[in-house]
């Protein structure tokens, strides 16, 4: 046996675990969303095996008027949840870069409890976390009581079951996904090239518009993939947070399985999110390839 | 009345500087320095690490501020004046490189933030590049190019904009000797063509004796010696310059005797030397320096007014010298003796173990005070 079939051998052997764990536990399930959502819905749950392709003529547009009706409400969610995921990426980009920009001042000790107190919120349940910012967010909450006591307000607000409610529930939640990649790429910055900038008679914000921010972008957009793609299809914070007036997919998707009993339409709803995020990512890899044309070799 | 022009580009007026250690300690970096540096001038910072010459570096380019003393650049105090908009540019160790742009971009960066037109920046990337011998690089990634050529791209865009100094921060330290001595001679001739002021920050004492028209000598934040390289190395002020510049025998001693232009020397390990007085006087403490050049092989004791035995320990052929280790009859003081190619047939019978008789010329041997001054 050859070194380089042993090495084949050897590289097969480790790979195989997870490679079975993603085809039983992830292309399979997917195979089938996939197949649901071009299946006829049953009358009562279930599916008909004959293709159909109204589940997504119901929400772009092409339903035929008898079997299924086009709604445009469907669109409007989703585009509304476009809105909220990409409203909970920019406020934790807002958050986290000077932040981020910050914590690689400290000194080191400094640092390393700045990074364990931002890991610090995975140690307690998600759905505990989310009750808290109802105990703060109600009108009996602890926010109100803090405003009317300091004379600011005369009646509580209603804060909770608001949009703003949802997108202050998700960036809570996602912050750390975003400080981690975005921290990792300021640290990595070398001071010195702001120096030299400097030196050449950039002033402090032509620096960060030249140097800086094109430096630390690559954190910036890891950072917002990995925020964008959960947060586009939450369905636990708007529905602790957001209650009956913010319903976001997620909402309908889980609405589609569990209580419609509509399986290939929550299917269908679910592949149009994985295609929308998966537009995402390849307008990104298009940008990557494009700035980064010039061969590697020589 | 017209206004005068000030005859130096750069002069630090009893600059002072110190740290705060994350311990608490405070490190005085610079401790009253001054310095005028001359239009058309390549001046050498020469000093170990921890001496002060990177941080007087920083203060002149504006990324320090003095803690008290003045820094004025051609003529005008620029106390307060932030490093974008100060006259002067910087080539740094690192090269500090911008690694997403292209060579063309980084050499362009000064005239592009302020806003020269296209085809102007154009012209003057070419000629830059040209300059540095890297016509025609403009696309390349830094990634692409050798650690030369980096340096060189920094040059280039450290000088594109004809800054009225360029200040240079251990440039060439990064570059294997070769490549170090081919640029020693570039940098030098660049900064003739182009007729500014460089400020060469080194701990390379053969770095700052090729290049320099003038090496300024510090060591704990205070200047040793300022003088051309042939002045700093016949004639250092004290011990630590001998030490640092060259490789140099001293011996401490007293001055027990003066006879016109020489004195005689009374080492604390008992040996009676000549050398140049110059302005001690009899009964004072002084530090003698011999260079191990300045050794000849004599034929025997007495041949010459000055003049030591001792017996050859270690020989060492170094390819255009020989080396040797002598240990001094009477006090056992260990000198160096370089011993060139004219000497080179009576080397070969020099075998370690043999004693001999070194002479020196007494009027080049060279008296200085002992401590550095800090």
């Amino acid at each position: 046996m050859s070194l380089q079939t042993r090495r084949t051998g050897q590289l097969a052997f480790l790979l195989a675990p997870v490679s079975l764990f993603l085809l039983v536990f992830f292309v399979a399930p997917l195979s089938i969303m996939l197949a649901y959502s071009f299946l006829e819905p049953g009358l009562y749950g279930g599916v008909v095996w004959e293709f159909y392709h109204w589940n997504y003529g119901r929400v772009l547009g092409w339903a035929d008027g008898v079997l299924e009706e086009f709604e445009p409400v469907y669109l409007s969610i989703f585009l509304g949840s476009l809105r909220l995921a990409l409203l909970t990426v920019a406020v934790c980009i807002l958050v986290c870069y000077p932040a981020a920009f910050w914590v690689s001042r400290l000194p080191e000790r400094w640092k390393t409890l700045c990074l364990f107190l931002i890991t610090l919120p995975f140690f307690a349940s998600l759905i505990v976390r989310l009750y808290a910012w109802i105990l703060i967010l109600r009108p009996s909450g602890f926010l109100n009581h803090v405003l009317l006591e300091a004379g600011l307000i005369d009646r509580p607000l209603q804060m909770i079951y608001t949009e703003g409610a949802v997108v202050t529930g998700m960036v809570y939640i996602m912050i750390p996904f975003m400080f981690l990649p975005i921290y990792a790429s300021v640290e990595k910055l070398d001071t010195s090239l702001v120096a030299a900038s400097q030196d050449l008679g950039a002033t402090r914000f032509q620096t960060f518009r030249r140097i800086v921010l094109p430096l630390t972008l690559p954190g910036i957009v890891g950072g917002s993939i990995i925020v964008f793609i959960p947060s586009l299809g939450n369905f636990v914070v708007p529905s602790l947070l957001g209650g009956a007036k913010v319903l976001m997919i997620g909402n309908l998707i889980e609405q589609q399985f569990l209580y419609a009993r509509n399986w290939p339409f929550g299917a269908a709803l679910a592949m149009l999110v994985m295609a929308t995020v998966m537009l995402f990512l390849l307008a990104y890899v298009t940008l990557v390839l494009r700035r980064d044309d010039v061969p590697r070799t020589g | 009345m017209s206004e005068t022009v000030s005859p130096d580009i750069v002069e630090v007026i009893d600059g002072v500087k110190s740290f705060v250690t994350p311990e608490g300690d405070d490190i005085v970096a610079l401790g009253g320095v001054r310095l005028s540096v001359r239009r058309n001038e390549f001046i050498t910072l020469l000093g170990p690490s921890g001496c002060g010459k990177t941080t007087l570096l920083r203060c002149i380019s504006g990324f320090e501020d003095l803690d008290a003393g003045t820094i004025l650049l051609d003529g005008k105090d620029v106390g307060g004046v932030p490093a974008h908009r100060r006259p002067v540019n910087t080539v740094f160790q690192s090269y500090a490189l911008f690694p997403h742009m292209s060579v063309g971009d980084n050499v362009g960066y000064s005239l592009d933030v302020a806003g020269v037109a296209r085809r102007e920046r154009d012209r003057r990337v070419a000629e830059a590049l040209e300059l540095v011998n890297l016509a025609g690089m403009q696309q390349r990634k830094p990634r692409h190019l050798s650690g030369g050529q980096q340096q060189r791209v920094a040059l280039a865009r450290a000088i594109i904009s004809r800054p009225k100094l360029l200040l240079l921060d251990e440039p060439l330290s990064a570059l294997d000797r070769n490549l170090r001595e081919a640029m020693q001679f570039e940098l030098k001739t660049l900064q003739h063509e182009l007729g500014i002021s460089f400020i060469f920050v080194t701990h390379d004492q053969g770095e700052a004796l090729t290049m320099s028209d003038r090496i300024v000598v510090l060591s704990g934040g205070t200047i040793q010696q300022v003088g051309e390289p042939t002045e700093v190395y016949d004639t250092p002020s004290n011990a630590f310059v001998a030490r640092f510049v060259g490789d140099s025998n001293l011996f401490a001693g007293e001055v027990i005797q003066r006879d016109g232009d020489l004195a005689l020397v009374r080492t604390d390990d008992g040996h009676l030397l000549r050398a140049r007085a110059g302005i001690f006087a009899v009964g004072e403490r002084a530090m003698l320096m011999i260079r191990p050049e300045q050794f000849f092989v004599a034929a025997g004791p007495g041949e010459s007014a000055a003049a030591v035995g001792g017996t050859i320990q270690r020989k060492v052929f170094t390819g255009t010298d020989h080396t040797l280790v002598v240990r001094l009859d009477g006090s056992g003081s260990l000198v160096k003796a370089l011993l060139r190619d004219e000497q080179r047939n009576r080397v070969t019978e020099l075998e370690v173990g043999r004693p001999l008789t070194f002479a020196y010329m007494p009027e080049r041997a060279h008296l200085m005070r002992p401590e550095a001054a800090s």
